[in-house]
């Protein structure tokens, strides 16, 4: 795995793994991802990391990416 | 800016050589194995002893990506399946993962004869109240009004109450959250993993895919947070009185703790007793 990994600070997005649910953009406390316009090949838009510096580690995102496509590094 | 990592964080808890897995954008299934595996991990949990039963359904295929020994085995069977890995090697840990209609159509006499006889196992239910896997057909849970493949002008058959039905069956751990309530879940899931007896955890969980669609839900954001509105916390009430009504109010918590004589203990103790008599 980890081909396709947008890292940014502790927080990783597996691109290949996302589906596109939308819920890193809802929930995450801190305003952490943002929604890219550009679709990818398999036509989702994966969460960008927009202000990594606001993380807490809270690991929310890591319990609710029901894609397994975030990942934080403690 | 992109990186190979060797080690996923979850590796050793799940089989992420298998990921993506099969469930659809937006279900909310990947949040209750989410939950599963990060218990486990906080848990530091032995994964040689553990064994993960699920049945067939969109939700049984939980246990195939969940990284202990795990058995995917017949419609309905999950539960039978996993008694007699328990009497037969009570040092496991048993967890049965599986769907409301795996668990309570075809399967809901296995349900009510393990609850009664309090074998040691964790039962997590995703209730999406629906067959989910074979197109969204109406099931034992589909809401009275619901619109289901096999209920297109609306359900007119009565729901039963999952939680109430495990705490009126006799399970002595019971609680009820939904996909967004995913930090609490894990709590409960901690303790029914160290609970001793038959615990019952129902996860509401969005199908996005097929419930959603047949009801004009929309996507399975617009499902969190609609369950995000409509849930209310009570701990400690009977689940009897543990409202839900999709849509309406659906009272989630930790409902039922209570101890009682284990079914795999006494089955030990008769066969030592029977032995040594
Ligand atoms: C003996 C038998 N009967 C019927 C089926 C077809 N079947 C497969 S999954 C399923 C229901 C799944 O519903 P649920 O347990 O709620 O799981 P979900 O897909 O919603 O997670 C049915 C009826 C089957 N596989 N085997
Ligand atoms: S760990 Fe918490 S704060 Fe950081 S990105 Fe995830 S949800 Fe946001
Ligand atoms: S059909 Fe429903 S339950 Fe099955 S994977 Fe799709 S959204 Fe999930
Ligand atoms: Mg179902």
């Amino acid at each position: 795995m980890g081909q396709n990994l947008g890292l940014a600070g502790p927080v990783q997005v597996n691109r290949d793994f996302c589906k596109r649910c939308g819920y890193y953009f809802e929930f995450c406390p801190r305003g952490v991802f943002e929604r890219p316009d550009e679709i990818t090949l398999k036509g989702v838009t994966p969460p960008r990391i927009n202000e990594w510096a606001e993380c807490t580690m809270c690991s929310l995102c890591t319990l609710l990416r029901p894609d397994i496509a975030v990942s934080i590094e403690v | 800016m992109t990186r190979a990592i060797e080690e996923h964080p979850l590796t050793g808890y799940l089989r992420i050589d298998r990921v993506p897995h099969i469930w659809c954008e937006g279900c909310g299934l990947g949040i209750l194995l989410n939950s599963f595996v990060q218990a486990l991990k906080d848990l530091e949990f032995d994964m040689d002893k553990l064994v993960v039963v699920s049945g067939i359904g969109c939700t049984g295929r939980a246990s195939g990506y969940i990284k202990s020994d795990a058995y995917h085995t017949t419609h309905g069977r999950a539960i039978a399946f996993a008694t007699g890995v328990k009497v037969a090697n009570p040092d496991l840990k048993v967890v049965v993962i599986s769907g409301d209609g795996d668990l309570f159509a075809i399967g809901g006499n296995h349900f009510i004869h393990a609850a009664r006889r309090n074998i040691d196992m964790l039962v997590i239910c995703a209730n999406n109240f629906n067959y989910g896997m074979t197109g969204g057909q109406l099931g034992p849970t589909t809401p009275i009004g619901s619109r289901t493949q096999t209920s297109p002008y609306g359900n007119i058959e009565q729901p039963f109450n999952l939680s109430a039905l495990a705490a009126c069956s006799g399970a002595v751990y019971v609680s009820r959250w939904t996909t967004l309530h995913v930090r609490r879940l894990t709590e409960s899931i901690k303790k029914g993993i160290h609970k001793k007896g038959f615990s019952f955890i129902e996860v509401i969980a969005p199908c996005s895919t097929v419930y959603g669609r047949y009801n004009r839900l929309g996507d399975g954001l617009d499902m969190m947070n609609d369950l995000k509105e409509i849930s209310v916390i009570k701990h400690g009430i009977y689940p009897t009185e543990a409202t839900i009504e999709p849509g309406k109010e659906i009272v989630v918590g930790d409902f039922v703790d209570i101890e009682k004589p284990e079914y795999s203990d006494m089955v030990q103790a008769f066969i030592k007793e029977q032995m040594e008599g």
